[in-house]
């Protein structure tokens, strides 16, 4: 019988090998498959391979399927070529989903017309005007692999393209969080602040506040320093 | 949803306040434009109004305006450059005084309901609800509320957060320039 091991992140696809299992014991995997898609932020793929000798009529995929919260990302294979045939398949649906990871521009702020303010990030950007993952990762001091996982990419996406159109609405809200640098001492400092716990956010650092992906209210508390405005 | 605050805010009673406050902001901020806007409302959220909302924030007196600006900074070095101090008369007819604990009661809210952090709350806070009710439909054109800054520096501070559109005549918000004529002012 399949184990399944908890992990802090989802991997993108997940397989369990359950040769000869009865849909019984299938449904209680599925059971904490289905918590685990429910708790990730991009549901994980999940093809369960059942061997030749199994067969479900549509009832049972109903009892299996219905069990998921994202059902059309569960596959069922009976056999090596239809598991090799849809893996594959599922490999390239999630390829395409990364590509269409879209993250929605940050809200403009009154201070995107500051020439002073905005010249505090300007190293950020190569010589193109494209904001880089090459210059941002050490300023936030962030590994490539870490930068990947919050921009949804893959390390070697990043290493190849720093600077990708593609990436710029994403890393607008590291720049407009970078700002804060006009008022820090230097860049240590501002490193420093990211991951002090922060009053005005309950305590939290405001690399956690990062971490959770509130990228707008972390470049809005930037933008309320800088504006001097009491909270 | 029915707006929690509606009938509350139609009796509570209110307080006339006529003072002098501060803010201070970086040079940079405000020199972006010339003459500066010291009366600038982005119109995002803040503790007392939720977004599109436009306030203007400001502290009782210059030692809480510093409070609260080095309040997000952690302590952490700043970098030597030109802050400005600027100060406001304001003259306005009905307030909301959240320092008094009549008050508060009367709009069932608690010390913790004013200090709570705000920036990463998914919804509305009660502040924010309250700030929304009163630029809605009510008299009241400005809160007075405790400075939560001033309360983690260990003394008694205020801030006030007023309402763009709330402010008519009689009302006033003048800034404060070196004679008598306001820098700029509301309405």
């Amino acid at each position: 019988m399949a184990t399944v091991v908890q992990r802090k992140v989802a991997p993108p696809i997940i397989v369990i090998n359950e040769i000869h299992c009865a849909l019984k014991h299938l449904l209680e995997v599925a059971a904490t498959l289905a918590k685990t898609q429910r708790a990730s932020r991009e549901a994980s793929f999940i093809v369960f391979f059942c061997g030749p000798g199994m067969r479900y009529n549509v009832a049972d995929r109903i009892q299996l399927l219905q069990r998921f919260p994202e059902p059309t990302k569960v596959e069922i294979a009976f056999n090596r070529m239809e598991m090799q045939r849809t893996i594959q398949e599922v490999i390239a649906k999630w390829q395409v989903l990364q590509m269409r990871h879209v993250v929605p521009s940050s809200r403009p702020s009154p201070l995107d017309a500051v020439q002073e303010i905005v010249q505090a990030t300007q190293d950020l950007r190569e010589a193109n005007g494209n904001l880089s993952v090459k210059n941002v990762a050490p300023l936030f001091r962030l590994s490539l692999r870490e930068l990947a996982q919050l921009l949804g990419r893959t390390p070697q996406a990043l290493s190849k393209t720093p600077d990708a159109d593609s990436l710029q609405d994403a890393l607008g809200y590291f720049e407009k969080i970078a700002r804060l640098r006009s008022v820090l001492a230097d860049d240590d400092a501002f490193r420093k602040w990211l991951r002090i716990g922060n009053p005005t956010l309950g305590g939290l650092t405001p690399l956690m506040i990062l971490r959770e992906r509130k990228w707008q209210e972390l470049a809005d508390l930037v933008d309320d320093v800088l504006m001097g405005s009491p909270g | 949803m029915p707006d929690p605050f509606e009938k509350a805010l139609q009796t509570v009673p209110t307080i006339r306040l006529k003072t002098t406050m501060a803010r201070i902001v970086p040079f940079a901020s405000l020199a972006a434009k010339l003459p500066p806007n010291w009366l600038s409302t982005s119109g995002k959220r803040n503790r007392f109004n939720p977004r599109e909302v436009h306030c203007l924030y400001m502290s009782a007196d210059e030692n809480i305006a510093r409070l609260e600006f080095a309040r997000p900074l952690v302590g952490l070095p700043t970098r030597r450059q030109p802050v400005v101090t600027f100060w406001a008369k304001v003259g306005l007819g009905h307030v909301l005084d959240l320092t008094d604990p009549t008050i508060l009661s009367l709009l069932s809210l608690s010390q913790n309901d004013l200090d709570a952090p705000w920036h990463t709350v998914g919804g509305l806070t009660k502040t924010q609800t309250l700030g929304r009710s009163v630029a809605r439909a009510s008299s009241i054109v400005a809160i007075r509320y405790p400075s939560v800054a001033a309360k983690e520096a260990g003394i008694v501070g205020v801030n006030v957060v007023i309402f763009r559109e709330r402010v008519v005549a009689p009302d006033s918000v003048r800034i404060l320039g070196s004679d008598k004529k306001p820098l700029q002012n509301w309405p």
